[in-house]
């Protein structure tokens, strides 16, 4: 475990070492906070962060392939997998190790958005529960993505390719759950398809959670998604290392 | 009168050594180490397979006197790389086609080849970077395909070009090694003190490594490799691209390591061979054509090492073509 460890020291430091945090940090914080309050977060005269949250996927689709693109398509190119791999580590131990820095990272750039919370709370009476949820559901879903980004990135050398894919891929399960997508489905699919693929969508997960509704079924679901896609990413890399 | 001595069979936990007579029927001639002992005219040694498998090294001396000669442990020797019939393919090129030699503390091996030989495969697969097709190797006694991370753990490995993470400080990458390798508290700070002035890159310590010239950038690949004081050492072309100020510093460093090591390394300069090696492998096209010293070499084709390699590499691949 101690290689775990130090796989996710090194790589979360590498984050504040490199411009990158910075400049995800303030476009990301920015972005949320601009999108807050454009969608009416006056306008409706509630004290909930509903609008926030209402907007984070859309912002996650473009903003977490953006760490997760060189989470290991830059290792491959500067050559330093063949470094991390002689040295006494397993591939889990590294993958899960960036993996959770990473996270970690895009943790810290949603704990960056407290000034909102702070903004509620000076306004009116928020229900914390509701906030709490939000953000749970909102880590979740950016572990998610991530991990989405992440086998991306194991798949290809090129950080632009490892983009792209990644995003396109986070499109499909965001854009499967909006209505014009469903309504559009259910024109040619049975009744059962179409819950299906609005099962396998970001978006209803999410929207139970910002509501404050935990449920099993959402977790289960993020956890399912993320391992998956993890697991996907160290069997890719394994077999693609040293190519 | 000739006396000789052959030893070292584990059994339990004690060394029993055994004396024998002259003859020394089935065991394998490896190598000569060159005399310099008091009155001792020459050391062969010499390695046999014993039990549990492990490799344990039998000695036998000659001495020109008449008085019995004393035992001497510290030439204890045992295969620390083991090779066999190592073969790998990538799509329709066979990179490495069966290569099999041992290696032994002390010894300094020159993996020489043309360029496309299977010096970086072969390496590469001994560090578990890649796995073999077929055919195994251990190092220190650890499989590379049953106990990798046990293989990773006993060495230490400079691959081609050095890789490093560019962003980080030479400090924070040696500390970085350290950590992966459970070096901590004040073994770091000792492992620290001792490798960096080792490879001299102290006024560089505080510095991003992407801000390093390829010399500084192959030293701190050195200091990586060292800084758990490995017993086997893999170095892919460790003077690549160093001016001869510096190449001259590395292997005067391969030198002075080598005889409590147990050090590969690949090149295609043939006066480092000469330089540093005590025992030259060429490879070409996957195969290993010779395993011999450079002496010998010399020796039997009379000619320059350069002439003997281009006689070999040539001549052989033709002949297998």
């Amino acid at each position: 475990m101690n290689s775990f460890w130090a796989v996710f020291k090194r790589e979360l430091k590498s984050y504040f070492t490199t411009p990158l945090a910075y400049v995800f940090l303030v476009i990301f914080l920015f972005f949320s906070g601009y999108l807050t309050f454009k969608e009416g977060f006056y306008e409706t005269r509630q004290a909930d962060l509903r609008p926030f949250f209402a907007n984070l996927p859309l912002l996650f689709v473009f903003m977490v392939p953006s760490t997760a693109m060189r989470l290991w398509a830059e290792e491959r190119k500067v050559g330093s997998v063949e470094l991390l791999f002689t040295l006494p580590v397993t591939i889990t131990q590294a993958v899960l190790g960036k993996f959770f820095a990473a996270w970690l990272f895009l943790g810290i750039a949603l704990a960056l958005t407290f000034p909102l919370v702070v903004t509620v709370c000076y306004l009116g009476d928020p229900d914390v529960g509701l906030i709490v949820t939000g953000y749970l559901g909102a880590f979740l879903m950016a572990g998610g993505f991530l991990a989405i980004g992440c086998f991306f990135s194991a798949l290809s050398k090129n950080q632009v390719i490892a983009f792209v894919l990644s995003v396109v891929a986070c499109a499909v399960l965001v854009f499967a759950g909006m209505p014009t997508t469903l309504n559009y489905v259910s024109t040619f699919l049975p009744p059962g398809m179409v819950a299906a693929v609005e099962g396998m969508s970001f978006q209803v997960h999410f929207d139970t959670m910002q509501r404050g509704i935990l449920q099993f079924k959402d977790v289960a679901y993020f956890i399912l998604l993320i391992a998956g896609w993890v697991a996907a990413c160290a069997i890719v890399l394994d077999e693609r290392k040293a190519s | 009168m000739l006396f000789s001595y052959a030893g070292a069979n584990k059994i339990g936990g004690g060394v029993v050594w055994r004396i024998l007579a002259s003859r020394v029927g089935p065991l394998r001639f490896q190598s000569i180490v060159p005399a310099g002992h008091g009155d001792y005219f020459g050391v062969r040694v010499l390695t046999a397979k014993v039990f549990f498998a492990n490799l344990c090294t039998l000695f036998v001396w000659g001495e020109a006197g008449s008085s019995g000669a004393e035992l001497m442990p510290e030439f204890l020797e045992t295969d620390m790389i083991e090779v066999k019939e190592l073969r790998r393919r990538f799509g329709p090129v066979v990179a490495v086609d069966g290569v099999s030699f041992s290696a032994a503390k002390g010894q300094v091996v020159g993996l020489l080849g043309p360029n496309g030989a299977g010096k970086t495969t072969t390496m590469r697969m001994l560090t578990c970077y890649i796995q073999p097709d077929s055919g195994t190797a251990s190092v220190c006694g650890h499989d590379i395909l049953t106990d990798s991370i046990g293989v990773r753990r006993s060495l230490g490995y400079l691959a081609e070009n050095s890789p490093a993470y560019p962003e980080m400080t030479v400090g924070g990458f040696l500390k970085f090694i350290c950590d992966i390798r459970q070096i901590k508290g004040r073994r770091r700070k000792a492992a620290l003190d001792r490798v960096v002035p080792m490879c001299s890159i102290e006024s560089v310590y505080h510095q991003t490594i992407e801000t390093l010239s390829k010399g500084y950038k192959r030293r701190v690949g050195l200091a990586q490799a060292l800084i758990h004081d490995p017993e086997v050492l893999i170095l892919d072309e460790p003077t690549d691209g160093l001016d001869p100020n510096q190449k001259h510093e590395v292997r005067r460093l391969i030198g002075a390591m080598a005889k409590d090591k147990c050090i590969i390394i690949s090149t295609h300069i043939l006066e480092e061979v000469e330089a540093v090696c005590s025992r030259a492998i060429i490879v070409a096209r996957g195969k290993v054509l010779v395993d011999s010293t450079p002496q010998e070499l010399k020796g039997k084709y009379h000619a320059s090492l350069d002439e003997v390699f281009r006689r070999i590499t040539t001549t052989q691949a033709a002949a297998t073509n």
